[in-house]
């Protein structure tokens, strides 16, 4: 057994076994964690696979940014007001999720040991035998100004996959930058407050700062009296001298 | 096939099930998210275990990992967005729970 078979042994094993654990853990920050291992499992057998770019950004992007970004959510959520995160799955839940599940790893196990050996895109794109779907899309090379050239890089080697992208697929790349801005903006809007609260809280805030307008607070609630303490310190002084 | 890459196709498999019952077992939406993160690194690794079939006979294109990165940097646009919406409803009511949250409006 080569090294690289062993690697790829050990780290499928830890990665099923990070993800049965996400699914059945009770506690969400574990289940996170889980994931987390998850992906570095993931990620050496992407190394395996002579993906080192996708292993590195395996790492970054997933492991260092997208969990972080589920992290913080959770410990949101477990806040005093969230009073139980998790309740027991419903039994119809458990019920349909066993069925399809099995009915869909059958399947995938079928297509997995017997469908793949019939598929190629031989027969869905126009190709001679023994040419290459670039060819036969005609599609050329870009001039390659380094030494060495692309088919000569091991497998995966960054260059060969920013030229990639950055060729064939630019479009798509291009694409995926405005996704990601409307993203950013869509997420900005959504989790935003409202409105009026929002010019609220400016309103008030200029009010305590230049001292000269005073705007009731939108909720004069009874337990607020700590949190805005403070506020409404300075608040009421700036009353009585109007 | 390679060994590994038939390997991979079958642990690809395996990891999308594992999400697919996590989606379906849970109530929380935080959690079904982490759920089709799974599922989404599954169908990465399957794109990286095809290339790397592919790879020798396609005129060495590397064709799958780039489609894989496209996949995690939508993963990521999906991510804030969803995560943004669950803070937002969270912000207007106690129970996020999937099976719960049933209206568009108020």
């Amino acid at each position: 057994m080569s090294g690289e078979s062993i690697i790829w042994w050990v780290m499928a094993a830890l990665a099923v076994a990070a993800a049965a654990g996400m699914v059945t853990s009770k506690n969400p920050v574990h289940s996170a964690l889980w994931l987390v291992v998850n992906f570095i499992g993931l990620a050496m057998i992407y190394l395996v696979l002579s993906a080192p770019m996708l292993f590195a950004v395996q790492l970054i992007v997933y492991a260092g940014a997208i969990m972080v970004l589920f992290l913080f959510v959770v410990w949101f959520f477990m806040s005093p007001r969230a009073r139980q995160f998790m309740r027991p799955p419903l039994r119809s839940q458990l019920l349909f999720g066993g069925v399809l599940s099995v009915l869909l790893l059958g399947l995938l196990a079928y297509a997995a040991f017997t469908g793949g050996s019939n598929m190629s895109f031989g027969e869905l794109l126009p190709a001679e035998p023994g040419q290459s779907v670039n060819e036969a899309m005609n599609l050329t090379r870009p001039e390659d100004t380094a030494s060495t050239p692309l088919e000569e890089l091991p497998m995966g080697h960054p260059r060969q996959v920013g030229t990639f992208m950055f060729s064939y697929h630019v479009l798509p790349f291009t694409l995926t930058s405005l996704v990601l801005l409307a993203a950013l903006l869509g997420a900005l809007m959504v989790a935003r407050d409202e409105l009026e609260e929002g010019i609220g809280n400016f309103k008030r805030y200029a009010a305590v700062v230049t001292r000269k307008r005073v705007i009731r607070p939108l909720k004069p609630a009874a337990g607020a009296a700590t949190a805005a303490g403070a506020d409404a310190e300075v608040t009421a002084k700036a009353e009585g001298q109007a | 096939m390679i060994p590994l890459v038939s390997n991979s196709l079958i642990l690809s498999a395996v990891l999308f099930t594992i999400g697919v019952v996590g989606v379906m077992i849970h109530r929380h939406p935080v959690m079904i998210f982490m759920c089709v993160e799974l599922m989404l690194n599954a169908a990465n690794l399957s794109l990286v275990a095809f290339n790397k079939q592919h790879y020798a006979e396609n005129w060495h294109a590397v064709d799958g990992q780039v489609y894989a990165f496209m996949v995690i940097a939508i993963a990521a646009a999906e991510v804030a967005v969803g995560l943004a919406i669950i803070v937002s409803l969270f912000k207007r009511r106690a129970r996020v729970d999937v099976d719960e949250v049933n209206q568009l409006r108020n």
